[in-house]
């Protein structure tokens, strides 16, 4: 990766002087080693600033939205931020042209709560191999399987290099399929068991709107969510349903399944699973074959004269 | 429960078939249980999937989504896109717990009174069945 490091900071510093980018958008050191934060490089001294390693977690397209009013914006993506970046294109919230986007492959990014819980200790520093992640904490190297060290995303991730990079540092990963069987254990539940099941985790909503603001499909400039007429302030249990029901059906055929909103929530709420479901359904009902991936017209912005009638066949576990 | 207990569905109708396919019912002296309150909108495609989040919050124990079938729209295509929301909307309803039951989505056009109180005596029986639905509902 350091090797990747340094020529990003190459290019990010050479955008910056030739005056291409107003601002370039990567990592930078947080305050501790495993939890490096988004970082604006705004002149080419700061390029150099600029980290990348297999901590780096945060989404970082939807910065993009704000940052270009004020002109040009480079920065670095893997997978996840190109899917975020094709959604607001496509929604056309940013100009192509605006965009300069440093490509590179990610192999999953490491969650240091869990790492260090895996270790036993602090995780200093980490490589993700193939199937493996080696963990490396002041006192041993010690190597785990990827689900005891990943974040939830990347665990789920298909698209580990971005479609529209101008510039790709390493190699490309081919993208695969994604798979949605988390999504049927929940289906099989009883609806009474499922009903009590998501009860409890939108209980634990604080209502903090995290999932919508790192969101790159949560672009709109004015939100239902602000707007009492829609959503109370309220926290009762029938306001969280109508809230999660909402942010889940506003994303229905638009979530790039980027993992942010689950990533983001403080209350570890399992969102990827509402998102998946949308994705499940408008696969097997729809044919859309990765509803996640940004096309031409969204799918609930089309039909066709032959679709199915979904609600006769979706009456599973009850 | 009391044994007279009557369940309440909300029915969001069509103004175009199914609000006068729901005349006709009436028209034609058809009886069905007077358990629906309908609510006429211009498509079915109006019907915002959160009026019937609403609905059940408020107090409904079964909703009703009807319009044109499909192909005789008088917006030509509000209800194609309608079929694929509320397909949609359905089993993500029923994902977060609701029985199936207590969400339907019918076409039922001018000319079919009889569809309409059969739909709703259906739909009564079902909902006897299940009783009041206590999901997702604001505390009374």
């Amino acid at each position: 990766m350091s090797d990747i490091q340094a020529r990003l900071r190459e290019i990010a510093r050479r955008l910056l002087t030739e005056g291409h980018v107003r601002v370039f958008i990567g990592f930078g050191p947080g305050f501790e080693a495993n939890r490096p934060v988004p970082f604006f490089a705004a002149d080419p001294d700061a390029a150099d600033r600029l980290l990348l390693d297999e901590f780096c977690a945060a989404g970082l397209a939807r910065y993009v939205l704000e940052e270009v009013r004020e002109g040009p914006v480079g920065l670095v993506a893997r997978g996840c931020d190109g899917l975020g970046l094709e959604r607001l294109l496509a929604d056309h919230r940013v100009a192509r042209e605006q965009l300069y986007v440093v490509g590179v492959s990610c192999r999953g990014v490491v969650d240091p709560d869990r790492a260090c819980a895996a270790a036993g200790e602090e995780v200093r520093a980490a490589r993700v191999n193939g199937e493996t992640v080696t963990l490396i904490t002041p006192t041993a190297e010690r190597s785990f399987p990827r689900s005891a060290c990943l974040l939830d995303k990347c665990l789920r991730c298909q698209d580990p290099t971005p479609r529209i990079a101008d510039v790709l540092l390493g190699e490309a990963i081919p993208p695969g399929e994604r798979d949605l069987a988390h999504v049927d254990a929940v289906e099989r539940m009883p609806s009474d068991e499922r009903y009590r099941f998501w009860a409890r985790q939108f209980e634990r909503c604080l209502r903090c709107l995290a999932c919508r603001q790192v969101c790159p499909a949560c672009n709109c400039v004015s939100c239902s969510l602000d707007r009492p007429e829609w959503l109370e302030r309220g926290t009762g249990l029938a306001e969280q349903f109508m809230f999660h029901f909402t942010r889940a059906y506003h994303v229905a055929g638009r979530c790039v399944a980027c993992g942010e909103c689950e990533r983001a929530c403080p209350a570890g709420i399992p969102l990827g699973l509402l998102n998946d479901k949308f994705m499940k359904d408008l696969r097997d009902l729809f044919g859309v074959a990765a509803p996640h991936r940004p096309g031409d017209v969204e799918p609930l912005g089309k039909f066709c004269p032959d679709d199915p009638e979904g609600w006769h066949e979706g009456g599973e576990g009850t | 429960m009391s044994s007279d207990w009557q369940p309440r569905i909300v029915g969001f109708a069509c103004r175009w078939c199914t609000y006068a396919g729901a005349d006709l019912a009436g028209t034609s002296r058809l009886e069905y249980p007077a358990t629906v309150r309908l609510v006429r909108v211009p498509c079915s495609g109006r019907v915002n999937p959160s009026f019937v989040l609403r609905a059940f919050q408020r107090g409904a124990d079964g909703v009703l989504v009807a319009g044109c079938h499909p192909g005789d729209c008088h917006y030509t295509s509000g209800n194609l896109f309608t079929r694929r929301r509320f397909s949609l909307v359905k089993r993500f309803l029923e994902y977060l717990g609701l029985e199936p039951e207590r969400l339907r989505v019918e076409w039922i056009s001018a000319a079919e009174g009889q569809r309409f109180a059969q739909v709703i005596r259906e739909m009564t029986d079902d909902l006897c069945r299940l009783g009041p639905n206590r999901k997702m509902r604001e505390e009374p």
